[in-house]
């Protein structure tokens, strides 16, 4: 057991999130992909502690963190980063809020407050019992610069259904939410590891889930010409297997990669080993 | 039989034998429980909620992707 003194109660840039402990898995993560050059949005990781002390009402440490909001705008992503989320065998898919499109210092302190939250409801309590999570639920934060992308997914190394050795990618129009949250069928493409496409197979895409003007998100109607032609081109699925490639390298085999294109660039937005 | 899944559903994915949902994909969160939980799981129906009725029996194959009404 650390000493309280021990424990980091400042946030720190993503790129220094590097103990679990303290920063939860997804902040870690990200850290190794900027330290290693990987493209993903800087930001801030807060820690356990401080996010802690911020629910608890401790005013001083809120006002340090809200000042980070100027250095993230105009918009920024607020997610949670539980301690021993993301283990080799339970992935804590969807319970764990993320609020995005986040666009004032208020907003986003609430969306700290409500990110923590989410990890003590009921939904949360019963799957870390079903998967034999032990202990209190440790929260940490991640606030990183928002994507507004066009085109957004997913994508593993290995096929889920058969665990063949290929790209699996799912992709849909506007925020990657609406593939993880089930709102559409999304595009799927299968490419061997050489890059060459083995498959690709158009979904219904007639909902995305896009930034609004003033803050957070809407489900909004995809044009009617778009919701069954394919989300990306061959340029696309290129860039997304020298992703893959690139993510490899550094997180090794068997891999669950989130990413998003805007304005003709392919960000990194989360990479984690894949579940059982 | 559901359109979609989302967290809520994790309270009565124990006690549930099967899962079908007209939408999301193999990576969408319905998909990641019911393989997590040991469930059969089949995704991206599109029309399951359409024409399975309340209370119909169906057979679930989660390998094959196949919903067979009894």
């Amino acid at each position: 057991m650390d000493s309280a003194a021990d424990r980091p109660v400042k946030a720190v840039p993503l790129a220094a999130a590097s103990e679990d402990k303290f920063y939860g898995g997804k902040c870690v993560s990200l850290g190794v992909a900027l330290r290693a050059g990987l493209p993903a949005p800087d930001g801030y990781a807060l820690p356990v502690a401080l996010v802690s002390a911020i629910v608890g009402g401790d005013e001083s440490a809120a006002a340090e963190v809200k000042a980070l909001f100027e250095k993230l705008a105009p918009a920024m992503a607020v997610r949670s980063s539980a301690v021993g989320e993301d283990s080799d065998d339970a992935s804590f898919a969807g319970l764990h809020l993320s609020v995005l499109n986040v666009m004032d210092a208020d907003s986003m302190m609430a969306a700290i407050c409500a990110v923590h939250a989410s990890a003590h409801t009921a939904e949360a309590l019963a799957y870390r019992q079903k998967m034999g999570v032990a202990g209190e639920p440790a929260i940490a934060v991640v606030l990183q610069q928002q994507i507004l992308s066009e085109v957004a997914g997913v994508m593993f190394t290995q096929n889920p259904l058969n665990g063949a050795s290929e790209r699996y990618i799912e992709a849909s129009w506007g925020l990657g939410e609406a593939i993880v949250a089930g709102l559409v069928v999304p595009d799927s493409f299968r490419l061997a590891n050489d890059g060459g496409i083995i498959q690709q197979s158009a979904g219904e895409k007639d909902i995305k889930l896009v930034a609004t003007a003033d803050g957070l998100t809407a489900e909004v109607e995809v044009e009617a010409d778009k919701i069954e032609s394919l989300c990306l081109n061959t340029q696309q699925l290129q860039q997304l297997h020298d992703l893959a490639a690139k993510c490899e390298a550094v997180y090794g085999e068997k891999i669950d990669i989130e990413w998003a294109f805007h304005a003709g660039s392919l960000y990194l937005l989360q990479c984690r080993s894949i579940t059982r | 039989m559901t359109k979609n899944t989302s967290a809520g559903f994790n309270v009565v994915l124990p006690i549930i034998g099967a899962l079908v949902t007209d939408r999301g994909g193999i990576l969408s969160h319905a998909a990641i429980v019911s393989r997590e939980y040991g469930i059969p799981g089949v995704v991206a129906t599109k029309i399951a909620t359409q024409i399975i009725k309340d209370g119909a029996r169906i057979r679930v194959n989660g390998d094959t992707g196949e919903v067979e009404i009894l």
